[in-house]
């Protein structure tokens, strides 16, 4: 009988719970939070079109190849990249792909993919001048960047406006340094 | 939630929030969202009525809420959220394509009633990761 009148009963909607407050995150998500900020940096941005379809499209679903979503670890950006994780942790350490870290692991969000995969496409040549680079004093590669940029400004003459201004975008980040 | 039902009620029940896979994240496991300032309005969460429905889904929302200025990888999510929700309410900007439920100067707002369902773009199609 009990059961018979719980039944009868109209059940009425929950009134959904409407809210706004600032809102107070872990410091892991502060974390990711912030790589996503650096995701939207004109330097990342610009390696984008350069990557190749199939690196694109793992960018966007890695959970395909890794079976999870972001954050991946030095291990799934080795698998992903081809690069050995010694590789991944080598660069990661120097700053060329982004991460973060919880606790003694090094953390990669889509940012990380991205400059992982730019990584794997540099030549020879290229990553064994970014090594050397790496080495360098800031004053000694303040010049060699000031060299590059006289030698960009001297060839953007004649390409189009728009494409220079893409192009040179990420040198106008360091003057919000 | 399916993905026909969320593009059955894009505009006049739903809009679509474009964020990245972190963003994305704090959304569905926090209620987090990072409200930004737009050219329309000042500081909040903005959102379309275009509806994720196909790859060109991704280059619509790069053109017309991005002025072309986003890659991909920023927008492979579309967070749906009620277009109203008890006092919140999505208010239309100058720009056909663009809501803003206004947030003041709140970059980090915790916001519980209005988040629907979330579909990521794979590459190739939308999928329904997660729904309220």
């Amino acid at each position: 009988m009990a059961t018979a009148r719980q039944d009868s009963v109209v059940k009425q909607p929950v009134p959904r719970r409407v809210s706004m407050s600032p809102a107070e995150v872990s410091p892991e998500l502060r974390e990711r939070l912030d790589q996503a900020q650096v995701l939207r940096d004109p330097r990342v941005r610009a390696l984008w079109p350069r990557l190749k379809r199939s690196q694109q499209q793992a960018v966007l679903d890695p959970s395909t190849a890794i079976g999870h979503r972001y954050p991946l670890s030095s291990g799934e950006i080795a698998q992903l990249t081809g690069m050995s994780e010694r590789q991944v942790r080598y660069w990661a350490d120097h700053g060329l792909i982004v991460h973060w870290r919880k606790g003694r692991r090094r953390l990669f969000e889509t940012v990380g993919l991205i400059t992982a995969f730019s990584i794997t496409n540099a030549s020879q040549n290229e990553l064994q001048f970014y090594r050397g680079v790496m080495e360098d004093s800031v004053v000694k590669l303040a010049a060699k960047v000031g060299i590059l940029t006289s030698l960009l400004a001297s060839r953007l003459e004649g390409i189009d406006p728009s494409e220079a201004a893409e192009l040179t975008a990420p040198l106008g980040e360091l003057t919000h340094r | 939630m399916t993905l026909g039902q969320l593009q059955a009620g894009a505009g006049h029940e739903f809009l679509f929030h474009y964020t990245d896979s972190a963003r994305a994240d704090a959304i569905i496991e926090e209620r987090c969202f990072v409200s930004g300032p737009g050219v329309a309005r000042g500081f909040g969460i903005y959102a379309t009525d275009i509806m994720p429905s196909g790859a060109e889904t991704i280059e619509d929302v790069i053109v017309h809420c991005f002025g072309g200025d986003a890659t991909p990888a920023e927008v492979s999510h579309a967070v749906a959220v009620r277009r109203a929700s008890g006092e919140l309410q999505f208010e239309q900007t100058d720009d056909p394509y663009q809501w803003v439920l206004p947030t003041g100067k709140l970059e980090l707002v915790h916001i519980e009633g209005i988040y629907v369902a979330t579909a990521q773009f794979t590459g190739s199609r939308w999928v329904v990761i997660d729904q309220d």
